[in-house]
């Protein structure tokens, strides 16, 4: 495999780094707003696609989902993709929790609080190289 | 029952390897620009390998409780980290590669829990 081209396999950049912890925030923040559309609405996964569209909460979910997929695609342009992944991911999946737990009251049980404290140092770890 | 586990499986492997073609399609891409991602045919390949990820997770999701789809995503995580070491031979230092662990780790407690 040719990788002459760009030297993304090799450095963590800070704007990649940057674009991944960016694009999981907003994909993290679309969970949250799509959740809480569906939630909130008397419309279920077997609804009108037209209807499913009509919801506020589900088109700002759409629009944010979309605005992160491009900035982690941007992130994969300048990033290894086994940092992007993770990262991302990470913070995809740790910021609906923490929107939860202070928002909704919601309790986070001691496994899933060791998980996030994993996933913020790993990428604190990440982000000091830079 | 079966049938939901085999779509949550087949969903998160969808995942996995679109965003490894992803990555893939930006290696011969000096500069970015959607524009010319928009006609990579790789590129489009992995949107189409994504929609098959949404319709298959669409359908077990149907039937299947989210806790019990919600670990499948550590396939999801799984494929980009083992391609990005073993096929793009992406080259992190010790402490790097033990930050991606630690976050790969974290995901699964949060996932499980």
């Amino acid at each position: 495999m040719d990788s002459s081209v760009n030297d993304s396999c090799r450095n963590i950049t800070g704007i990649g780094l940057l674009n991944s912890i960016v694009g999981g925030l907003l994909m993290g923040i679309s969970a949250y707003a799509l959740k809480t559309g569906l939630a909130s609405s008397f419309l279920a996964l077997d609804a009108s696609i037209i209807l499913l569209i009509l919801n506020p909460l589900i088109l700002l979910a759409a629009i944010l989902a979309l605005a992160g997929f491009f900035l982690l695609q941007m992130a994969m342009h300048k990033c290894p993709i086994s940092v992007v992944t993770p990262v991302s991911s990470g913070l995809g999946m740790v910021l609906p929790i923490i929107i939860a737990y202070f928002l909704l009251g919601e309790v986070v049980v001691f496994g899933k609080g060791v998980g996030i404290v994993l996933i913020l140092i790993g990428i604190a770890v990440l982000g000091r190289k830079e | 029952m079966m049938v939901e586990i085999i779509l949550s499986l087949v969903a998160a492997t969808c995942y996995g390897i679109a965003a490894s073609i992803q990555k893939y399609s930006m290696k011969t891409m000096k500069k970015f620009s959607v524009r010319k991602l928009i006609k990579n045919k790789n590129w489009l390949l992995s949107i189409l390998v994504t929609f098959i990820g949404v319709v298959a997770q669409l359908f077990a999701l149907k039937n299947l409780p989210l806790s019990t789809f919600q670990p499948f995503f550590g396939i999801t995580l799984m494929i980009p980290v083992v391609v990005g070491a073993l096929v793009f031979r992406e080259k992190l230092k010790v402490i790097e590669w033990t930050a991606v662990l630690m976050i790969v780790a974290g995901i699964l407690l949060v996932l499980v829990y």
